[in-house]
């Protein structure tokens, strides 16, 4: 028996077609993934099924749920509906929370608009429904305001509210994509001991192919708006039958993978003894040392507040640190000229919509480095140059006109990192490089920048809070938290024989 | 809290002394002598000479910054170089009149301009919305001016709704007879940029995520609008609103000269034609104060109505 | 494709945008051609009668009288010599001829004012004052909340700190009574004064915004890199974030523009503005509640009108230029 059927739900908004004739079932009790990359077109179909989509929207199709069609509902039955018979968590609790009002009054509300109960009666039903979803001290939570709240407990009362008038379906978007791998863990763990106490059907969207295997029986892969494969995830992602479902699967790095190493020694290039960094009196970095050989990864894993980005910056000198020190082939790095330091040391960021500037031409970019440390005779040499980089990152020469806004998100990281290459450095920092990026892509840029390792002998620091990504990349991994390095140790030994209680945790957090 | 406060009102000190700094700059530096001003077109030398060493002016820059600073302290500033009337008299009769006009003009301007504001705002894109909105700009590239004279001429002198001018001596009177067609003028002038303000808040806060969640849990519209997004928007409009208060004070003096209402705004108008630089200053001097003290109500007003705010 | 471009083409895509980039185009082709004395030059000279009417009020009444007047003398012609019909007919005449001649006396197209001036010439030459005032103090005000912003949002700290100082002193007083009391003090008038009294007054919005951008971006990513590349700091504020910082810049000077001239007729109608030697449009106010009460409704008409078509005009280009730049939209 389905809770909820869609058939060929089709939605278009003024140009672009973003849902095209989709169809599929949720069983009620069961649970159904919804997976896709960005522009899939399953966070619009997961809207649709509540009318909540902007006005601009059109819909058509059928999406019967308890023998109604609720495209063809009214105002009034579509409100009795949401928040009773279907409910809806979302992706970033802290937006999606009213700022305004304390938790206690948002969870109330729902209660109060669906259930005809006394003020009394409502306050020990949201206590209750606090203690449910596992936030410790319910009755000071009552009055908080979401901003008291971390992530992780944000989440937890957006799905209290949203279980609060016992609904049988609940819509759950990527409701756990803004939070840390440990956290995500917990929140997975609460959504399946809802749903088997309250007897809920779940339909779950996420673009994490890990996750499904984990939470779900039944998953639907979209994309570009229609669906490519459906049906048991045990058959689906044992024997894929369509290519893009395949490419998926294989594009995700597993933990368990072994990846050949080289095995000559490499002399020591990088050393740094009791690294430490403090803003206003907090210690964001609290003492790290580790050492890095040329040709060699060393991967840096922590969860959001770890230190790890800092730090890497301290070893770029974007940040000056406030004690230890770095030393470049022996050398003080804090001794270094500027500009000779910046032509060893080189950087690519997270975010590849923020990290080239938007007013520059790709040219521009390229030669700006040249032009500031004297590489190249003319403006002719250094476009050359500029060409000769775009190639090793597999991008066209007439990239070099365009501007970052007519490239996508993997191409701006190839940018990217053509930039950082433009000085030749010995050591390359990515700073959650890949993180922003469709899984699919992601598999590409790691295997560019292994090339890249390969050609050049750069050494990489790799920061992520990916723990299967890095140890993908990564020669040795060190593991932060809370401003301190936990364990430190080669890939293989991270994970056959974490140490550190933190580790296992990390470890046992990684869906697979 | 009360350290906070504290270190407020400490930071008033600086800023004060900027304002006075300025003025002082403006007037004894910039300005022209005064003695001239004062002692008409035909002056003796010694009666420029007398008027100066009773002004003080024959003296050092440093002595009269000091002698400026002292008035301010003490909040006395002289008498007038026109009426020869107690500056601070001035002050004491003439700001009843400005109020009697700028209470209700505030009152009435925004109740009606968040009802259209809001109104636009979540019928965004309609003729209604549009029409509004070019109503708005066309509103407001007339000059102010030509609002009050023609509104004067129109219903005060031709038709005689309104008085054309003058003051009475009741409040009463005040507010239903002589107050009512300035009010209606200020209204009118403020209503455009208003209405185009508090749409744009309008619109931020309705585009935001938690209107989609209050919507997802089956609230109805009308609740969603009216508790969940009005009560984001009042945090700017209410800093917006307060922040206006200091400007209307002042601003009102075209309104203020026109229907000879005796507040202060004229009050300036007319010491600005006589150069009559004590009431000058003194004016700038008070309505910097009450800026300052205006900006740290609406701070903690501010405080009041956004939890997440936190002061330092 | 350069984001100016980008820009370009979605600002020709906007009808309203187009329109009103025409009608601000026309006002400053009027005000070029005034300011070059190709029109309105003679504006200060006596061309008709105190106060005659526009042209399409009432000289056709003028002609319709004399019209009248030769029709009525024939008709009533029973054949009976008239002594003095053929002096009568000459006066007549000599008459409707002067009448003719009062008419093109008074026939300008929007009137004349008390002493006989063209208000459709001081209309034309109020449009070059306040252009210019407007442009210039916009200019001004602008350069000089641009600088300060950038320094105070980038560097931080003291440079903030005594920029910020700057700030509320020059906030603490409300605009147009800190604007009447400098004029009060320069006394002397002339557009360059009002240029200066509005732009060194007028820079603290501008201030504000930029300050904030400046804020935002100083540790977005893109300056990271461009520092991680050795690009100096100088090279950061004004190579890299000042162009993305550009279009608040534009839309603000535009929005300033506005604020100026509105700002200049009120000054000049008190007195305070530019001096007897020029017109504006505030002085054309002014001369406005004596003429109403005659009933001579022309001169304020000219003004009003010339003053919303330009500032709604501008208003409106405005609008579409901030859509047009509006980084959200890419």
């Amino acid at each position: 028996m389905s809770v909820l059927s869609v058939r060929d739900l089709h939605v278009a908004f003024k140009e672009t077609r973003a849902v095209r004739g989709v169809s599929f079932d949720v069983p009620e009790h069961g649970t159904v993934a919804l997976v896709g990359e960005s522009g899939s077109g399953k966070s619009v179909t997961a809207l649709s099924i509540l009318g909540l989509l902007p006005s601009n929207a059109k819909v058509s199709g059928q999406v019967r749920f308890d023998g109604k069609d609720l495209l063809q509902a009214s105002r009034r039955e579509l409100r009795a509906l949401r928040g009773a018979g279907i409910s809806m968590v979302f992706q970033e609790p802290m937006t999606s929370l009213n700022p305004v009002f304390t938790i206690g009054f948002q969870i109330g509300e729902a209660l109060r608009e669906h259930l005809a109960l006394g003020r009394r009666q409502v306050r020990a039903r949201v206590l209750e429904l606090l203690g449910e979803v596992g936030l410790a001290d319910p009755a000071a939570k009552l009055e908080r305001y979401p901003f008291q709240l971390s992530g992780g407990e944000q989440q937890r009362a957006m799905i209290a509210m949203a279980v609060a008038c016992e609904p049988k379906l609940l819509i759950a978007d990527e409701p756990t994509s803004a939070l840390d791998v440990t956290v995500q863990k917990q929140i997975l763990d609460l959504i399946a001991a809802l749903q088997a106490r309250r007897r809920m059907a779940v339909l779950f969207i996420t673009h994490d192919l890990a996750l499904v295997s984990q939470i779900a029986e039944r998953v639907v892969v979209m994309r570009q708006g229609e669906i490519r494969e459906q049906g048991p995830v045990k058959e689906v992602f044992g024997t894929p039958r369509d290519q893009y479902t395949r490419m998926l699967l294989e594009a995700r790095p597993r933990i368990d993978a072994i990846r050949t190493r080289r095995r000559e020694a490499a002399p020591v290039m990088l050393e740094a003894r009791g690294l430490a960094k403090s803003f206003d009196g907090v210690a964001a970095v609290k003492g790290a040392s580790f050492s890095l050989a040329r040709g060699r990864t060393l991967g840096l894993v922590g969860e959001s507040g770890s230190g790890k980005t800092t730090l890497g910056l301290m070893v770029t000198r974007l940040h000056a640190p406030s004690a230890g020190e770095l030393r470049f082939h022996g050398e003080d790095a804090g001794a270094m000229p500027r500009l000779a330091f910046k032509r060893r040391v080189q950087i690519v960021f997270q975010n590849p919509y923020a990290s080239l500037n938007p007013r520059f031409s790709v040219g521009a970019t390229l030669t700006e480095p040249m032009r500031l440390h004297g590489i190249g005779a003319d403006e002719g040499e250094r476009r050359a140059l500029a060409t000769a980089l775009l190639a090793k990152v597999g991008l066209p020469a007439d990239a070099l006109f365009k501007y970052p806004h007519e490239f996508s998100g993997g191409q701006r990281q190839r940018i990217a990192i053509a930039r950082a290459l433009t000085l030749g450095p010995e050591l390359l920092i990515c700073d959650e490089a890949v993180s922003a990026l469709d899984v699919s892509i992601q598999a590409q840029l790691l295997n560019l920048l292994r090339e890249l390792q390969d050609e050049t002998a750069m050494s990489y620091l790799f920061i992520s809070h990916d723990l299967a990504v890095v140890k993908s990349m990564a020669d040795e991994v060190m593991v932060m938290k809370d401003g301190e390095v936990v364990e430190m140790a080669s890939a293989e030994e991270i994970y056959a024989e974490p140490k550190h209680p933190y580790t296992r945790t990390l470890l046992a957090s990684i869906p697979r | 809290m009360s350290s906070y406060l504290i270190r407020r009102l400490w930071q008033f000190v600086p800023t004060l002394l900027g304002v006075v700094l300025l003025v002082f700059f403006l007037f004894n530096w910039v300005g022209g002598d005064p003695a001239y001003i004062l002692a008409g077109k035909i002056a003796s030398p010694e009666l420029i000479e007398n008027i100066r060493r009773s002004l003080g002016v024959d003296q050092p820059y440093w002595v009269q910054l000091w002698i400026f600073v002292k008035q301010v302290a003490t909040a006395d500033f002289g008498v007038s170089w026109s009426t020869n009337e107690r500056v601070s008299q001035i002050f004491a009769t003439r700001l009843g009149p400005s109020l009697t006009v700028l209470v209700p003009l505030l009152l009435i301007s925004t109740t009606l301009a968040l009802a259209a504001a809001m109104l636009v705002a979540y019928y965004r894109g309609s003729l209604t919305d549009r029409g509004i909105m070019i109503a708005c700009t066309v509103g407001q590239s007339v000059s102010i001016l030509v609002y009050i004279l023609l509104l004067q001429y129109w219903l005060a002198y031709q038709l005689g709704w309104f008085p054309v001018q003058g003051w009475g001596s009741t409040l009463g009177e005040n507010l239903l007879r002589y107050a009512a067609l300035p009010t209606l003028v200020g209204v009118i002038v403020s209503l455009a940029p208003d209405i185009r303000l508090y749409r744009s808040f309008f619109l931020d806060e309705m585009g935001q995520d938690y209107v989609r969640t209050a919507r997802a849990k089956g609230l109805g519209e009308g609740r969603v609008v009216w508790l969940h997004v009005l009560r984001n928007a009042a945090i700017p409009i209410t800093t917006n609103v307060m922040m206006q208060i200091p400007g209307l004070l002042a601003g009102a003096f075209l309104i203020e000269r026109f229907f000879s209402i005796p507040g202060i705004g004229r009050e300036v108008i007319l010491a600005v034609e006589r150069s009559d630089f004590p009431v000058i200053k003194a004016v700038t001097v008070y309505v910097a104060i009450a800026t300052m003290v205006v900006n740290l109500l609406a701070d903690l007003t501010y405080r009041a109505l956004d939890p997440r705010v936190q002061l330092k | 494709m350069n984001l100016w471009l980008l820009a370009w083409q979605r600002f020709l895509r906007d009808p309203v945008g187009v329109a009103s980039a025409t009608v601000v185009l026309a006002f400053v082709a009027v005000a070029l051609a005034s300011a070059f004395g190709w029109v309105a030059g003679d504006w200060a000279s006596e061309v008709a009668v105190s106060y005659a009417p526009p042209r399409f009020a009432k000289v056709q009444r003028a002609e319709e009288r004399a019209q009248e007047e030769s029709k009525a003398s024939a008709q009533s012609d029973f054949g009976i010599v008239d002594p003095i019909g053929k002096e009568l007919a000459e006066a007549r005449a000599s008459l409707s001829e002067s009448l003719k001649d009062e008419a093109r006396a008074g026939a300008v197209l929007f009137g004349a004012d008390k002493w006989g001036r063209d208000v459709l010439k001081k209309a034309v030459k109020g449009t070059e004052t306040s252009l210019v005032v407007g442009f210039a103090a916009a200019a001004l005000a602008t350069l000089l909340g641009t600088l300060f912003g950038a320094f105070a949002g980038y560097y931080g700290r003291w440079v903030d700190d005594f920029f910020n100082w700057l700030y509320s002193v020059f906030t603490s007083i409300p605009y147009l009574l800190l604007v009447l009391a400098v004029a009060a003090v320069l006394g002397q008038k002339g557009i360059v004064t009002v240029v200066l009294i509005l732009g060194l007054t007028g820079w603290t919005g501008i201030f504000r915004l930029v300050r904030a951008e400046y804020l935002k971006h100083r540790v977005r990513e893109y300056v990271l890199a461009a520092d991680s590349v050795g690009a100096s700091d100088l090279r950061r504020m004004f190579a890299h974030i000042l162009p993305n910082v550009s279009h608040v810049v534009l839309v603000q000077l535009s929005l300033h523009v506005v604020l100026f001239i509105k700002s200049e007729v009120i000054l000049s109608f008190l007195g305070f503005g530019v001096g007897v030697d020029t017109v504006s449009w505030g002085s054309m106010l002014a001369e406005a509640p004596s003429e109403l009460i005659l009933g001579m409704w022309w001169q304020i008409a000219a003004a009003t009108i010339a003053m919303a078509l330009a500032v709604t005009a501008f208003s409106l280009f405005t609008d579409a230029v901030r859509d047009a730049l509006d980084p959200r939209l890419q």
